[in-house]
């Protein structure tokens, strides 16, 4: 791994992934070795290419990896220093890790105002309310749905209320897969924008798996790039912005493309 | 004639409505397509049985009794086949529910015997004359009971907070995880609910008839009822139940009883050809 | 050569206790010799093997696993008073389910496998037509059938003896009690049956027991598994019969009973035989159930006098049995173990198969037991027990009654 100047940690991480190795079946090795670091209140994005590893380790994060047949074969999850490898997915989001899945999760046949409350079914009654009131604040788009099913809203306003229902439930730690996926561009950037407000509101971690690496590193303090299973190169987002093997490899060749396509 | 088959099709049919909509739940919440619904009806015939002759219990306690067995069930069958086998195709949880039903069916056998029990709750067994129309007592009772559960059914899943989670959880098993719900938990409840709802067609058709194994048959009238109604769908499968309840009166009376089965499937042949989601199903997901 | 037959031996040992294992399992107390000791007729030095099939765990268990008990039970007593000429009667019990295929599996077996002298039961008509040409083969005498299939007994068949109430017999002496108790010219009969193949056999002799008499007799049809039978009961407000006649199970009775209580049709009703057992009468309870009878050449216990069902009671109680003392067809099936008992004693020392046929098809005849009326066998005749008695129930003693001798009612058989 290439590491560039500066941590993101000042104190205890929030989340924390130690020599992580991870593989499918007995010998597609998916993970190798990774380390990762997320600092309270910090926004960390994890780039690379389709195929990468992006999906396996955000799995192996949020306890989902048993179900896709693959298994931890060294290494640890760490979620405010305690150990949460092999628990289920369940009981991590209960314990603060909040998660926002590929393809727009939402409960289609429940309306918005349901998906919310189910997210944040695991606080107590008392708080709830204010909870929800914080999150429609914040998206003021689902207050107005709020009786509408979710189903019947568009691509965007889904992905907000994905957004939402992970909010509702208060995490420290926020996981957001592949969020621009299937998105029209300007949408994509205001769902982004949404992303900001959320660490100033909530004062919420975020760790943004991305494949397009321009929008991510917009809005995140620290970088890591995943390739083959391994971390190349990890480091405060302005400087991995203008590493020669990002350039290269993920924003040169996309600016020209679209520099040739414009 | 007309108004006595057809009221007498909607007390029966109630049952069958309520077995159906126990079928529906399991179905809906982990995509089972259980076919031990039947046989778990008939449990409900014997726990009446034992509760109410053999501990001798007063009927209210024998009712509760009943339905707490009931959960108990539901639970343990989910825990101990269903869940292991939590994301496996359809065919082999299909087939885990078929030989399920095969072993309670030999376990209530070697258990109670094979001589059908005469049940002895304290269910009303008179008649009720509203002018040329003369409904059983009975019959009334079960529809009566069979449309306040599914009141209460309603109002569980509307209003309660495991009601929502119940309902996330069978809109999508992902997104329930990822927001915390435990799933596990969530299904053994609609295992729990199936269950109950079963066993109380089954007490009542214990005593319109007796505690047997063969009422399995009559249980399992609930498939073509969920089939036609819309396996998604839970007002489905109570039209559904009423639907096949009303048919299979109005058959038997007006041409004869064999016409019966040929008047029930008919109707789930066609829905299957045309309009495979059933009445009420969902276009989408409610392919059988 | 040798090491070959060892290994048969071998082979047929673990057979056999593989089967005993099994037949334990299921519940059957056969105490199961080994096989390869095999005379021909299931005949040893100690014991005589003789076989029943009986449906004992499937839809006509409720019925027929009591018979098999009551078999079982008259043959213990007869071992305990020392067998018959000093051999033990060993019953090989098979669970054939009311299957066919089972019943030809198990006929086989008695053939050559674990060989018999005879067997009994079988109550399933339509396997026993089905194996009929089988019969004729393998010629392992069927004494005592528990149902009598019309193609076993016309024309006479040498191997084939019924052991149960003849459809034909219950459809004559219900009619003709009836219509003589009610005092009926040109009685209106209601004959709610299976829409099955006995069902509709049982509808065609009640048609012509009461055709002889001048009335009339409406066909009501009804399912096997019905959930109610409100169509059936408004059938018979449309028909306002003077009487009621039941074919089917214990289901019927009580469906059909139970809505013609509810639309306040009180006529007298009978039922096939198969239908009289306490646990029909109980579930049907006192108000549906006492104008409900049946028609039956056995009696309940507690309809027979107290020395006639002595020991019938004594060893049903000793053999656990004691609840099913007063149910029909424990009753029938310890009839036909005593007829199959008197015919060994009667084929002599050495008893065959051949023997057994001369001995029943010569003209066999067992007087009323008290039990049962009587059952004659002639060489023309098989079906055995041809008179009946209406017998009904009396909810404050919990015991059967009868309505006179099996000789009062001998006047509507023919």
């Amino acid at each position: 791994m290439m590491a560039l100047n500066g941590t993101p940690a000042a104190d205890t991480p929030l989340l924390e992934v130690r020599t992580l190795s991870v593989a499918y079946g007995r010998k597609a090795v998916a993970l190798n070795a990774v380390n990762l670091t997320v600092p309270k209140a910090g926004v960390v994005a994890l780039l690379g290419a389709n195929g990468a590893g992006k999906t396996t380790l955000i799995r192996t994060v949020s306890g989902l990896i048993r179900l896709h047949n693959g298994a931890i074969t060294g290494g640890e999850v760490l979620l405010e220093g305690k150990s949460i490898a092999g628990l289920s997915a369940d009981r991590i989001v209960r314990l603060g890790m909040g998660q926002v899945p590929e393809g727009r999760l939402v409960f289609k046949n429940l309306t918005v105002e349901e998906n919310l409350q189910v997210g944040g079914a695991i606080l107590p009654r008392a708080t709830l309310a204010e909870r929800l009131d914080a999150v429609y604040d914040l998206f003021p788009r689902l207050a107005e749905r709020k009786d509408q099913a979710a189903g019947l809203m568009s691509g965007g306003e889904q992905q907000m209320l994905a957004l939402g229902r992970a909010l509702a439930a208060s995490p420290r730690v926020l996981l957001i897969d592949e969020l621009s996926l299937g998105l029209a561009p300007l949408i994509v950037g205001a769902i982004y924008q949404q992303l900001k407000k959320i660490r100033e509101h909530f004062g919420t971690a975020l760790l943004i798996v991305e494949q397009n690496a321009r929008l991510a590193l917009g809005i995140c303090d620290y970088a890591y790039v995943l390739e083959r299973g391994e971390i190349v190169l990890a480091g405060p987002a302005e400087l991995v912005a203008a590493s020669e093997r990002m350039h290269e490899s993920y924003l040169g060749a996309r600016a020209e493309r679209q520099a040739a396509a414009g | 004639m007309l108004v006595q088959f057809l009221l007498t099709g909607l007390a029966l049919g109630s049952i069958y409505g309520l077995v159906a909509l126990g079928f529906a739940v399991i179905y809906k919440a982990e995509r089972v397509f259980n076919f031990a619904q039947g046989i778990l009806m008939v449990c409900g015939a014997y726990l009446a049985y034992t509760a109410t002759t053999q501990l001798g219990l007063p009927f209210p306690v024998a009712v509760i009794v009943i339905i707490a067995a009931a959960a108990l069930l539901g639970i343990v069958i989910q825990f101990l086949f269903i869940r292991p086998l939590s994301g496996q195709p359809l065919l082999p949880v299909i087939m885990i529910t078929i030989a399920l039903s095969i072993i309670l069916k030999a376990l209530i056998e070697i258990l109670y015997g094979v001589q059908p029990k005469p049940l002895a709750t304290s269910l009303p067994t008179g008649v009720l004359i509203l002018g040329d129309v003369r409904l059983s007592q009975l019959n009334l009772t079960a529809a009566v009971v069979s449309w306040v559960c599914m009141g209460v059914f309603f109002a569980f899943f509307r209003f309660t907070k495991a009601g929502l989670l119940m309902r996330a959880t069978a809109d999508s098993h992902e997104a329930a995880i990822l927001s915390g719900v435990n799933v596990n938990r969530i299904n053994a409840g609609a295992w729990a609910i199936g269950t109950i709802l079963a066993v109380i067609g089954g007490v009542f058709l214990g005593q319109i008839q007796l505690a047997s194994t063969e009422l399995e048959h009559i249980g399992l009238l609930a498939l073509p009822a969920v089939v036609i109604g819309g396996l998604q769908s839970i007002p489905g499968a109570i039209v559904g139940g009423i639907l096949v309840g009303v048919i299979e009166q109005l058959a038997s009376g007006y041409i004869s009883p064999k016409a019966r089965d040929v008047f029930i499937y008919i109707p789930l042949l066609i829905m299957l050809l045309v309009r495979p989601w059933g009445l009420f199903g969902n276009r989408e997901l409610g392919r059988v | 050569m040798a090491r070959c037959a060892d290994g048969t031996h071998a082979a047929r040992r673990f057979l056999a206790v593989a089967g005993a294992a099994l037949s334990l399992s299921l519940g059957f107390s056969s105490s199961q010799a080994l096989a390869f000791e095999s005379p021909q007729d299931g005949v040893y030095e100690d014991r005589i093997d003789w076989g029943v099939t009986g449906d004992m765990s499937g839809p006509a268990a409720g019925s027929q696993h009591p018979w098999v008990k009551g078999f079982q039970s008259r043959m213990h007593l007869v071992n305990e008073k020392g067998g018959i000429n000093g051999r033990q009667i060993n019953v090989l019990a098979e669970d054939t389910r009311y299957d066919a295929p089972s019943e030809r599996i198990a006929y086989e077996k008695f053939a050559s496998q674990t060989p018999v002298l005879g067997m009994s039961g079988m109550g399933n008509s339509s396997a026993q037509t089905a194996l009929v040409p089988m019969i004729n083969r393998l010629k392992v005498p069927v004494v005592g059938t528990y149902t009598t299939a019309k193609a076993s007994v016309e024309p006479t068949n040498p191997l084939i003896y019924g052991g149960f109430c003849g459809f034909k017999q219950m459809a004559q002496v219900g009619v003709g009690h009836f219509a003589n108790s009610l005092k009926l010219d040109k009685p209106k009969v209601a004959t709610v049956h299976l829409d099955v193949a006995s069902g509709v056999e049982f509808n065609g002799y009640m048609d012509e027991a009461v055709k002889k008499l001048g009335g009339t007799n409406v066909s009501i049809p009804i399912k096997v598994v019905a959930a109610d039978a409100t169509p059936q009961v408004l059938a018979l407000l449309d028909a306002k019969p003077d009487f009621v006649a039941i074919h089917g199970v214990a289901t019927t009775s009580l469906l059909v009973l139970k809505a013609m209580q509810q639309y306040g049709v009180d006529v007298p009703s009978f039922a096939i035989t198969y239908l009289g057992t306490p646990s029909v009468y109980q579930s049907v309870g006192e108000a549906a159930g006492k104008n409900y009878h049946f028609v039956s050449c056995f009696t309940p216990a507690s309809a027979a006098s107290p020395e006639a069902a002595a020991d019938l009671i004594a060893q049903a109680e000793k053999d656990g049995h004691g609840a099913l003392q007063d149910d029909i067809n424990f009753v029938a099936g310890w009839v036909v173990a005593g007829l199959v008992a008197e015919a060994i004693t009667e084929a002599g020392e050495e008893p065959t198969r051949e023997k057994l046929v001369e001995i029943l098809n010569d003209g066999f005849e067992l007087p009323a037991s008290g039990l049962s009326s009587k059952l004659v066998y002639t060489s023309k005749d098989h079906e055995g027990l041809k008179v009946l008695q209406p017998i009904g129930y009396d909810y404050a003693t919990k015991k059967f009654k009868s309505f006179g001798d099996y000789a009062d009612f001998e006047q509507y058989v023919n």
